[in-house]
Formats: structure tokens, sequence, C-alpha cells
């Protein structure tokens, strides 16, 4: 048995010991110290439990030890013996933390700071009160000849599943038993319940082993039965041939109380375990598996080729006679049908709900409100909204931003806001829903506001341009300008450097669009939509010459057919054209990528106005063909990276085009037009 | 062969359980909480149960003492599965009915011997 | 489980023995207890044909007391056959050997 390799068990170990630390984690903060409910007291206890059993079993002992601390101490709260206060709301939410380090220094990870958790471990024993050094001795071992054990069961031990035929065969494995019944109690045949237990026993157990080790065989059956247990009379004084002498130094325990091991443990009252939620989970790990991403981007890839081979196949099938090809053109409407829900359900398993961001900030508005001397409440709606796991993953950090954004500049404190007649707490409000094919994720706060004014001061101050008579979308838009930052003083909450053209930038490279609305005095909406996944971009297909390219369709303004007189050269060859009272620089493609046009001039041709960080280009193409949703295929993994392409798709028909970087080409002509 | 319930809300912990006491020569069915169990108990007659005493939807002590409610799990031995070393918890689950008691952490080789000891 | 047994050569009309299953777990006590009061005023001799017996509860072997304290009581000769290793030392633990009349020289 004792090659059996625990190891085997780790993954699920740490994989369910973190799950189990973010449930600990969103339970605390959602715990009201006022009234702790029940459900959620436990909740914090199982994960602290499941852990620390864990722990111990896997041989985590420095985490199996933290954690005992956390489990007791829980245990007290959660018996009603210990009212938890924030102080305790925050030495917990500190322990995780310890906790999760531990874990992931265990799984390989950075070395755990051992300091910290000393610490936090010593804080934990202060809460409990524990005496430190004091640890209640250990019952000594105190040999003696043998015991003397009268064992009475009730006569419903039987009910217990105990067997005194089990507990009598440990006791004779203990040592040299010596067993006499007393069948005094049965009663005749005729009067017995069988299932009742009429015997007993006196038992003479001789040999070395300790009173702790005769107790515990009797663990399982203490208040299933009268138990004595005394020492017997030492070998000299027995004169008994086969009993050992005790060990010098060694008493035998004249009084010997159950109470004696175990005290360290502190004495906890256990109260009735109560309803345990039922909602929390979902219901057991039954229902799934887990896959390595990379295994289901392969499955990604192959629907997307088998998308395009289709789309191919119904073009080649557009040119067939319908009456002679009725079937083949049936089977082919079928494949197309079960293509698109094929391509749904993979992606589909790349979906996360985007709680696994949303869960984050409860955490950090509580840390950044005690910090700020705010009051926050924050709000979440939608939790349940999937997206994408990469999209996830990468809108993350923008959240983060605008949220600590709302917290440190948005939001007013308690004072400011009793003054302007509003509720003390304020309230940041994240919001998640799908809405068309895409997923809209707002961040509102009900704070100050934005100020035109001051946005407009700082914006000169700060030298960016601002459009002549703006109208209030044009001056919020000056937020996401490069190097803007409302804040009178730089803070160490939202920090330096990362400003919100960061937060833009992060948006549009996930092919999303970002917008803000906001009243005075009333608050602030931030509100972010993307694609539900990467792999696939809404596009708007543009022909030059014989080429076909994809152009994101949130980068694009609106396309226009250029007047005579509109287009103006520069200088130095650069055109630009006007645009109402703007002048945006031409970008004819033709010429970018050194290829064919229809339409040399850009009078004869269309021009598309791209948008990206705040910049805006017109690009010239010869014609607009239509908007697509397209599959992104990688370029740089295919063939190399292209300056001005971000990506590629392949066509209905086959053909290859390709995916304008919008960024990069409106980076380009700042460039040239600062140069 | 001796036909063994093994019941923990913990995927590691009801993993090397099971993985434990197959190795040993039992046969073990799994579930994850006390209602599972209960549900895999209605459909036939286990020789032995072992449970961990927190678990959502129904916990450890709720099962044992549902379990001692059935005519076919009278007698049987219902093995709870805990880190409380403390009286009260023991005292508890002995009162919902359990047997006897595991306390975590243990190794393989005690599970075992503990199981053999009681279906022996 | 009860039949008339022929075979022993100090039967007497109402001879009988009583076979017992391998398991003699608790979840049998009820029908064993059944099978045994059957017999226990039986005037003849009673077999108990332990030769499957594998696995044995208190329950059961207290039941196998009260049984044969009954008959000695009222005189009558109560037989095993081939009593089992696990039967054997079950009895012993428990400190019934004698009880029982399971001492060694009975084969």
């Amino acid at each position: 048995m004792s090659n059996i390799d625990l190891s085997r068990f780790h993954r699920a170990f740490f994989d369910e010991s973190l799950e189990g630390l973010d449930a600990m984690e969103a339970a605390l903060l959602r715990l009201d110290v006022g009234q702790a409910d029940a459900e959620t007291i436990n909740l914090i206890f199982r994960s602290a439990h499941s852990i620390k059993g864990g722990a111990g079993t896997f041989g985590f002992t420095a985490v199996a030890g933290f954690t005992h601390l956390l489990e007791t101490l829980l245990e007290r709260v959660r018996s009603g013996q210990r009212q938890v206060s924030q102080a305790d709301v925050d030495l917990l939410l500190r322990s995780v933390d310890v906790t999760r380090a531990m874990l992931r220094a265990a799984d390989g990870g950075d070395a755990a700071d051992v300091d910290a958790v000393a610490r936090l471990g010593a804080e934990l024993e202060q809460a409990l009160e524990m005496k430190p050094a004091a640890v209640a001795p250990v019952a000594v071992a105190s040999a003696a000849a043998g015991w003397k054990i009268r064992f009475l069961p009730k006569s419903d031990i039987f009910a217990s599943g105990n067997d005194p035929l089990r507990i009598l065969r440990e006791l004779d494995r203990l040592g040299q038993a010596r067993i006499a019944c007393d069948s005094q109690a049965l009663p005749a045949l005729a009067d017995a319940a069988p299932e009742t237990c009429y015997l007993s026993w006196t038992v003479e157990l001789r040999g070395d082993c300790d009173e702790g080790a005769v107790r515990d065989v009797f663990a399982w059956v203490e208040d299933e039965c009268e138990l004595e247990i005394l020492p017997l009379p030492s070998a000299e004084e027995e004169g008994a041939k086969d009993a050992q002498p005790p060990a010098a130094g060694a008493v035998a325990h004249p009084n010997p109380s159950p109470e004696g091991r175990g005290a360290e443990k502190p004495k906890l009252k256990v109260v009735e375990g109560g309803k345990e939620p039922t909602q929390e989970r979902r219901s057991g790990d039954a229902g799934s598996i887990r896959v390595g991403t990379e295994k289901i981007d392969a499955l990604i890839n192959l629907v997307g080729e088998l998308v395009i081979t289709q789309a191919m196949l119904q073009q080649i099938a557009g040119n067939l006679d319908p009456v002679q090809n009725e079937k083949l053109l049936q089977g082919l409407s079928l494949l197309d049908r079960n293509t698109r829900m094929l391509q749904e359900a993979v992606m589909a398993t790349r979906m996360l709900p985007v709680d696994a961001v949303f869960s984050r900030f409860p955490r950090m508005v509580r840390d950044l409100s005690t910090k700020l001397g705010k009051q926050i409440r924050l709000e979440t709606v939608g939790e349940g909204t999937e997206l994408d796991k990469g999209v996830i993953e990468r809108i993350a950090d923008p959240l983060t931003h605008l949220v600590r954004n709302s917290l440190d500049h948005g939001l007013e404190n308690a004072g400011q806001r009793i003054a302007a007649g509003k509720d003390p707490t304020g309230t940041i409000t994240l919001r998640a829903a799908h809405q068309g094919g895409h997923i809209v994720i707002e961040v509102a706060d009900d704070g100050r506001g934005l100020d035109r004014e001051r946005i407009l001061a700082k914006a000169a101050e700060r030298g960016i341009p601002v459009p002549a008579n703006p109208v209030d979308a044009d001056v919020w838009q000056l937020i996401f300008a490069p190097g803007f930052s409302t804040a009178e003083q730089v803070t160490d909450v939202s920090g330096r450097g990362v400003g919100m053209d960061v937060v833009k930038k992060n948006v549009q490279a996930l092919s999303g669009q970002i917008e803000i609305s906001t009243r005075p005095g009333q608050g602030t909406c931030v509100t972010i939509r993307l694609p539900l996944t990467l792999a696939i971009l809404d596009g708007m297909s543009v022909r030059v010459g014989d080429d076909i390219f994809i152009v994101p369709l949130n980068c694009v303004v609106e396309s226009l057919q250029p007047q005579a007189g509109q287009v103006r050269t520069l200088s130095a060859g650069a055109r630009v054209v006007k645009v109402r009272n703007e002048y945006l620089p031409l970008a004819p493609l033709h010429e970018l990528f050194r290829i064919r046009t229809d339409a040399p001039e850009p009078e004869a041709g269309i021009l598309v106005l791209l948008e990206s960080e705040g910049r805006k280009v017109a690009a010239q193409v010869d014609e607009l063909v239509g908007q697509q949703q397209v599959v992104i295929k990688s370029l740089e993994a295919n063939y190399r990276r292209v300056g001005g392409i971000s990506g590629a798709t392949i066509l209905g028909d086959g053909r290859v085009a390709l995916i304008l970087d919008v960024a990069e080409l409106v980076r380009g002509y700042a460039r040239a037009a600062a140069a | 062969m001796s036909r063994i319930l093994a019941v923990d809300d913990s995927t590691s912990m009801r993993q090397m359980v099971s993985f434990t006491l197959k190795s040993a020569g039992y046969d073990v069915a799994e579930a994850a909480d006390g209602l599972a169990a209960l549900e895999l108990a209605r459909q036939e007659k286990f020789s032995l149960v072992l449970a961990d005493v927190n678990m959502p939807n129904m916990d450890g002590l709720s099962l044992v003492r549902a379990l001692r409610g059935l005519p076919d799990y009278k007698f049987t031995p219902l093995l709870m599965l805990t880190t409380e070393s403390t009286p009260e918890k023991k005292q508890e689950g002995k009162a919902a009915g359990a047997t006897g008691w595991l306390v975590k952490p243990f190794n393989p080789e005690q599970l075992v011997a503990t199981i053999q000891r009681v279906l022996s | 489980m009860s039949e008339p047994n022929a075979g022993n050569p100090s039967a007497s009309p109402a001879a009988a023995s009583v076979s017992l299953p391998a398991d003699l777990g608790i979840d049998v006590a009820a029908s064993l207890y059944r099978d045994l009061l059957a017999q226990v005023d039986n005037p003849g001799v009673v077999t108990l044909e332990a030769q499957d017996v594998a696995r044995i509860h208190t329950a059961a072997l207290q039941l196998f007391c009260m049984f044969c304290q009954d008959r000695r009581t009222a005189g009558r000769e109560t037989h095993w056959r081939q009593p089992t290793e696990a039967l054997r030392s079950a009895a012993a633990l428990l400190g019934v050997t004698t009880l029982l009349q399971l001492a060694r020289q009975e084969a």
C-alpha cells in the first residue's frame, strides 16, 4: 500500500483549492459584518476546511498548518462563539492571499514570503487567543504492565454500524488479550431481539501499549458503551510472567482522564450545520472536463477552415443549374447550416462568463475605497454574460483602469456627496450584456461627472488639439488623447503613465469600441463594445484593383465619394481631404501596397474614413464590396508580418483577403505629419 | 467484493480515496455530495460509506442521518471523513448515526487499514 | 435451511441441522434468529452446519450463545459441523468458545 504516489492528485488539489480561495474571497467580500448569514459563513468555512484537509493529506504541511488556524477561527464564527468583525474580515482576506501564495509556491511557483506567512499566522493565533508555546502536554505515554478494560456496550450499539467483535480484535492486536465474556444478560432465545447487544466483556490486556492506544480502539463507541480502563498492577506486584516492566521513569497514570488528550485544540461549541447553500455550486464536476486551450484553438482553426471550404462550395454551386443539381444544392444548404452550427458550438467552448474578470473588482474596490477614505458600493449586473476567454484576459486591464478611474476621480468622498445632496455611499456599476454579435460592458459611477471646462483647460495646457466649437462628445473624446489626465495630482491609485489613451488602444486592439457618456453631478458611464470572439471579425470588404481588403468595421467612420477640390496636395506631396471642418490625411491603398488600381485619382474612387486612437485617415479604395464576418488567420503564423496588415482571411471564392491594420496606418500618417 | 461509496466534494480527496481503495481491492463508487450519494445508495446496497462532513447540497451529517433511515443501511458502517478532531464534532457525527470517523489528514495506508478493520 | 439429518448416528426422529451461510453479518441476524428459534426446542440433536462461515458479526454469535445456552439448560444436544477458522477465532475474541462448545476437540 505504501507505494501509492499521492502526487498524481496534486493537480486536482491545486485547482480546486485555488477555486475554493476565489469563492472564499468573494464570500468574504459580500459578508455583511453586522448580520453575517449562516450560508455565507458556511461557504467560507468549507473552503478553508477543504484546503486544510487536502493539504494535510497531500503533504503540504505549511499550508495545512496555516489553514488550520484559519479554519479554527472560522469554526468559532460558524458556531456563534465569535462575532465576525471588520478586522476579522480583513485578517481573513489577507489570509486568503497568503494561502494562495503558499499554494502557488507549492505548485512550483515563486516561493511564498515566509515572513508574511509567519506574521499572519501569529496574528491569527492572537485572534484566537491561543497561548503560543503553551502547547498542551501530549499525554505522556503511560506504560503500565497492561490494562484492565471493562467494556459494556449499550444494547443498541449495532445500530451505529459498530461491531464489538471488531473492537475486541483491535484490542487483541495491541498485546496479549485475555477476554472474558459476561453472558449474564443473555435472555432466552425466544425472548431475544436479534439486533440487540446483550454481551459485555472484561479484557486483561498485557503488553507495551499506552492508554491512548487503548482508548483509540474505543474512540468510535465512546458514547455507545460504558468503558473503564484501569492499569494492571505491575509485573513485580502481580508476578505475572508475561508482563513487561514499565519503562524507567514512566509513571502509570493514576487517574486517566479522557480530556487529557487533544487539549491543545481550541474548545469549540459546534452548532447544527444548517442548510447548505445549494446555488453556490454547479452540480458536481461530473458535468465538465478540463481541456487545454490549445486543443480548443486547434478545433476553432479547423472549423474556420471548414467554414471557408463550405463558402467556396456554396459559391461554385451558385453557377450550377438549380434544376439539374437540386439534390446537390439541397445537400449544400444543409452543409451550410450544420457548418454554422458547428462553428457556434465550437466557439461556445471558449466562452467564459465575464464574471471571471468582474470577480476581481469587489476586492479592489474594497481595498481602494478604504485607502481613499471613500464609501463605495460595487454592483455587478450580467456577470453570467459569456465571451471569449482571450477577450476576457485582455479586457481585464482596461476594465481595471476604468474602475480605478471611477474610484479615484469619478466618485466624490462622503462629505462632498452629502453636500451635493447625494447618498454618501457612491456606486460603481459594472454591467455586461450581449447585443447582437457583441458584448457590451459598462463601467458606470454616480459621481461628479466630467467637467467640460476643466477638460478643455487641461487639453489646452497639454497642447492637445481641440476642434473648433467642440460639442460635448468631442470634449469627452479628449480624455482618450495621449497624455491626458484629469487628476489634479497623480495618486497612487490611478497612477501615472497609464491613461485613458491606453485603455482605448487596448479596446481597439480587441476590435472593440469605447464611448463615454456623462452628466454633470450625476455620474459617468464608459461603454465598451467588444466582439464576442477574437477569431471572427466584423469587416467591410473593399476592392483595390484585383485585390480585396478587409477593414475592421469598428474603425470605419463613414465613406464618401470626394468632390473635386475636396482633396488638396500639400507641399511635400502628401494629400489631405477636407471633410466638414477637418483635414484628414489621404491614404491611397494602391500606393501603400503598390498594387494596380482602377481609380488612381481620389475623385474616381471611394474614401473610407477610418479612425483609431483618436486620429483619422481617409483610405482611398476603388469600390466598397460589402460587409461580412471573416475568420481571422494569422499572417505571421502562416507567412510573415506585413506592415499595415493585421491578418488575413480567406474569402468565399478561395481568394486571400488582407485585413487592414488601421491603428498602424493612422500612426504612420501621424508620424509623417509630425515630421 | 465489498463495494464502498466514497463521498467528498473535493475532487482530489475523492480521487485519492477511490484510487487507494481500488488499489486495495475494493470496488468503489464516488459521489460529489450527499444528495448524489443518497441517490446511489438507494440504487444499490454498499458495504460501507465514507463521507466528508462539509459538502454542499447535502452535508455528511445529513447524509448519514438519511442513510440510517433506509432499511438497507440500518447497520451499515458509515464513516465520516473529517478534519475536525474536536469531541463535539465527532459527537455530532455519532448522534447522526455515523459508525466512526477518519480524521484528515490521513495517508493511504491509514485509510486502507481502517477500512479493512471495519470490513473484516 | 433446516432439513432432516439421517446421517447422524445418534439421530432421533426429530434430529435436524441448520446450515449457515458464508456471511453471518448483522443483516442476516433476523433470518438466522428465525431459523434458530425454529430448532431451539427440538428435542433431538441439532447440528449447526458451519463449514461455509467466512464473516460473522457479534449479533450472530450472540444468537448462537442463546441457542446453545437454552438447549443446554433444557438438556438438549447441539453439534457444530466443521466450524471454520473464521468462526472459531470470532468466538475466541468474544470469549464465548466455551459457551458455544467450540473447543478444539470437536472437529
